[in-house]
């Protein structure tokens, strides 16, 4: 692999080309043909671009400063709030939901999220390593200024030897980094996903709880990410409109892989095509679940709904880019309920269950008073 | 509404999946709900899982056992590595080790390092980066220890113990916690004149016993999964011909006792060697279409390294697993759920699996179908990876006799094809987080049975030589010492866990 041509614009081709260049340590040339002008607005992040950054040498305070970053706690689509991080304690092997359902569901479940409780009360701390610190439940994201975090990947691109080009000169791989207007895969087919995902979202409202309104998007992906020597990744693959941090996770994703897997034969190129597909269809499933259309879902989702409603059960499939505690918020969020719970639930009594269910609730909400003002 | 809680589960059979199940359940379930296993004295168990796989461990935690004691109860002896000997034709052996290999640097896999290596003839064996590899090989062993940063943290271990005496001491934690056992012979089974659910077994005597929900562990024949509800069998045996076993113990002699299980490749199947404190089992797993038994036990005969210590003990099975593990309110854990040969020591693994997915979609009265939906789904690809990673060894072989040029020739599901043509081209590898063989035992496998990648990572190409030769060297050298240091695996037995009267015990032919 002699040269990578990237063609695009925006957090999509420079965090490309930084982390390739980065990886590839100059064995080949990573070049970028840049095509649009910078993005405006903020955006929201999810907690794993963390481990990107951690990749990229990008430290929280350059972080800050190139980007204004700020900490997100929680969500909030419509009326519901969903908040990062682990949601209660599981006791002896049986997940913490199935006794709050067991407990009559006393209060809403992000009662006994850390972070959701902080949010509420606009304090915020970073999560702690010891595993006996409620502190250790939390998880958070940021919010982002896009022009920034686009120049800063811009730096740490060309600070590991990537150039800008002119024109688009031959390469060995191509990506379309274009987002939206899949500058070198626009005549691929398309699989329309607009009957379940009419809009996307983008972030309305900035804080440690963000809001999320809708927002116009063309949801769907070409048929395949790969073919010949192009790949398209971030919205130029496929689009489910995730303002909310499900974008960007996606584009790292497709740039981790690219890199683990440097697609050339064609066994690669499968293997690529196949891991982007199910990484990109889950987090769709999740999109559809937080503001798409439920009346006729695909068939992964229509079983994680069926499961959760019949038991509380969460299914969980290879290349989720949620975990199960999300799924649950955003399940309880569109109002599906369980109708039982697990019955090794049942193993406490009911009344020990609510009193632990509110000595947990008073203890996270003592540690949320006691966190710093945001 | 919730539909009304199960009160009664009747275990049908004991053996290994049977008081498994038991000590399981007697340990999850809440106190409200009977447990009751039947069992015959005059009906044999199979026993011919003798070796485990880590997970085993977590099982032993979840019930409380006290590790040092259940050694002792069953006789048993550590397991760090599965030694595959001629699979690749005479004299040719690997080792697939617990844990995994050396260490990834920056975003680059580990093994990618060791393939450029190897690509330019520098690498030492892929082995000298696994600890539990280094120790077996030196018949060493100590348990791992609980500091991250120290080397033997990354040591991974199971065990290899007599299952009968296994199903005896999970019966003695189980009795205590409230499971009754019934002596009896299942004579006949009560079914639900509309739902064809099953209300009760009635044994020879005309006992009967009812119950809400039943476990299945009466083995191969399935009495209520197959015989009364007709699950159905998937049939495997297209790829994974071997229809028989015949299994025989010796005194222990030859390696000794080894921290490792031995598949060694034969003529028309494989060989196993489990050693244990009181003696090693060994068995042949062949195909009947190409060695008949006389000749398979004549060949077992040759090959023990010790005296025989009873009569062959013949088996006959067929590879495949039941349509449906869960019908109605039957589960089917262990063989009654399928049969895969024993060759990376699955059988036990796949009971504990059945028990943790009963555990947590466990049912109520109304017996959703939604949850068994959701047991059968998970079941079939659980087991359906484990079918993949078995049907390599065959796959891959390099021996000339015509059951191993069968196996060559064969096709093979899709899903294992991709794997091989992924890996074979460049290394790559992505198992499914279902997959209960990790990447480590794929590339043990695969590099074992002569599958080299044609490239390695071209990323690895960044480092300079030198830098990598020190960091591999530096690597196997802390590993190397690490396992010199420890205790012979004889030693750490006769300190730790010695049973009572692991002498040779008494046979007269």
């Amino acid at each position: 692999m002699r040269r990578v041509l990237i063609v695009g614009a925006g957090i999509d081709a420079w965090m490309t080309a930084a982390a390739l260049a980065t990886a590839t340590r100059g064995l080949a040339e990573v070049v970028v043909a840049e095509t649009g002008p910078p993005p405006v607005g903020r955006i929201a992040a999810l907690p794993s671009l963390q481990g990107l950054h951690a990749r990229l040498g990008i430290s929280e305070p350059t972080l800050a400063q190139a980007t204004e970053a700020r900490p997100r706690l929680a969500a909030r689509y419509g009326d519901a709030i969903e908040p990062f991080g682990e949601t209660g304690v599981g006791i002896d092997g049986v997940a913490f939901h199935h006794y709050w359902l067991a407990a009559g569901r006393a209060g809403p479940l992000t009662d006994w999220s850390l972070a959701a409780l902080a949010a509420a009360r606009g304090r915020f701390a970073p999560p702690s390593p010891d595993p006996r610190s409620p502190l250790s439940t939390l998880s958070y994201g940021l919010s982002l200024d896009a022009a920034g975090y686009a120049a800063l990947l811009k730096r740490v691109a060309l600070a590991a030897g990537a150039k800008v080009v002119e024109g688009r000169p031959d390469a060995d791989l191509k990506v379309d980094a274009s987002g939206g207007e899949r500058l070198l895969v626009a005549h691929e087919p398309w699989t329309d996903w607009s009957a379940w995902l009419p809009t996307g979202v983008a972030l309305a409202e900035d804080g440690l709880i963000s809001t999320f309104a809708p927002a116009p998007a063309r949801t769907g992906r070409i048929i395949a990410a790969m073919t010949g020597d192009t790949i398209a990744v971030g919205t130029a693959y496929g689009a489910i409109g995730a303002g909310d941090g499900g974008d960007l996770h996606l584009l790292q994703g497709d740039v981790s892989r690219l890199i683990a897997l440097f697609p050339t034969g064609p066994a690669a190129v499968a293997e690529y095509n196949r891991l982007a597909q199910s990484a990109l269809e889950r987090a769709r499933d999740m999109a559809i679940l937080r503001w798409g259309d439920l009346s006729n879902p695909p068939e992964p989702l229509a079983r994680k709904i069926e499961q959760f409603q019949s038991r509380g059960r969460v299914v969980t499939y290879d290349d989720e880019a949620w975990p199960e505690s999300a799924w649950i918020h955003a399940m309880l969020a569109r109002g599906i309920i369980p109708q039982r719970w697990d019955p090794l639930a049942d193993r406490v009594s009911a009344e020990r269950t609510r009193e632990m269910l509110s000595r947990m609730k008073a203890m996270l909400g003592q540690t949320a008073e006691a966190m710093p003002r945001a | 509404m919730t539909p009304a809680p199960i009160r009664s589960v009747l275990i049908v059979g004991g053996g290994t999946a049977g008081w498994m199940t038991a000590a399981a359940l007697a340990k999850a379930l809440p106190k409200t709900i009977t447990v009751t296993l039947v069992e015959s004295e005059q009906i044999g168990t199979v026993g011919v899982g003798e070796a485990t796989i880590p997970p085993i461990n977590t099982f032993n935690q979840v019930l409380g056992l006290d590790e040092a004691a259940f050694m002792r109860a069953t006789k048993g002896s550590f397991k760090l590595a599965i030694e595959f000997v001629d699979w690749m034709g005479p004299g040719h052996r690997y080792l697939h080790p617990f844990g995994g290999f050396g260490l990834d640097i920056e975003a680059l896999k580990f093994h990618q390092v060791w393939l450029r290596a190897h690509h330019e003839g520098w690498a030492p064996p892929i082995d000298a980066f696994n600890l539990s590899a280094q120790a077996a090989h030196l018949n060493r062993f100590a348990p791992p220890s609980k500091d991250p940063g120290q080397v033997l943290s990354s040591l991974k271990y199971a065990f290899h113990f007599d299952a009968g005496l296994y199903a005896k001491f999970l019966r003695d934690y189980a009795e205590p916690r409230g499971v009754t056992r019934v002596e009896g012979k299942v004579a006949g089974v009560q079914q639900h004149g509309e739902t064809g659910f099953i209300t009760g077994v009635t044994l020879d005597d005309g006992r009967v016993l009812e119950a809400d929900l039943f476990v299945d562990c009466s083995g191969f024949r399935g009495l209520l999964i197959e015989q009364t509800l007709q699950a159905g069998y998937d049939d495997w045996s297209h790829w994974l011909p071997n229809d028989r076993a015949v299994a025989m113990p010796c005194v222990t002699g030859g390696d000794g006792l080894t921290p490792y299980t031995r598949a060694t490749a034969d003529t028309a199947g494989w060989r196993w060697r489990i050693p244990l404190q009181h003696r090693t089992g060994n068995g042949y797993v062949y195909s009947s279409r190409d060695i008949s038994d006389e000749d398979a036990v004549a060949r077992l005969r040759a090959t023990l390294d010790g005296e025989p210590l009873a009569e062959p003990n013949f088996l006959r099975f067929q590879a495949g697993r039941r349509k449906a593990a869960w019908v109605k309110n039957v589960v089917a854990i262990g063989l009654s759920s399928g049969f895969l040969e024993p060759l990376e020591s699955t059988s036990i693994h796949l009971i504990q699996a059945g028990i943790t997915k009963l555990l947590a979609l466990f049912p109520d009265r109304g017996f959703d179908p939604v949850e068994i939906a959701e047991y059968n789904r998970l079941t079939a690809l659980q087991v359906e990876l484990i079918r993949d990673f078995i049907i390599l060894h065959f796959k891959a072989n390099a021996r000339s006799e015509p059951y191993w040029v069968r196996a060559r020739q064969m096709e093979i599901p899709e899903s294992l094809q991709r794997k091989i043509d992924l890996f074979a081209a460049s290394g790559r590898l992505f198992p499914s987080d279902l997959d209960l063989f990790a990447e480590a035992s794929w590339i043990a496998v695969l590099l074992g049975q002569g599958i080299t990648p044609r490239r390695h990572d071209p990323l690895v190409d960044a480092f300079d030589e030198a830098f990598l030769k020190s960091q591999l060297s530096r690597l196997a050298g802390l590993i190397r010492q690490t396992a010199q240091a420890l205790p012979t695996h004889e030693q750490f037995i006769a300190r730790y866990c010695a049973a009572p009267h692991a002498s040779r015990p008494e046979f007269k032919p």
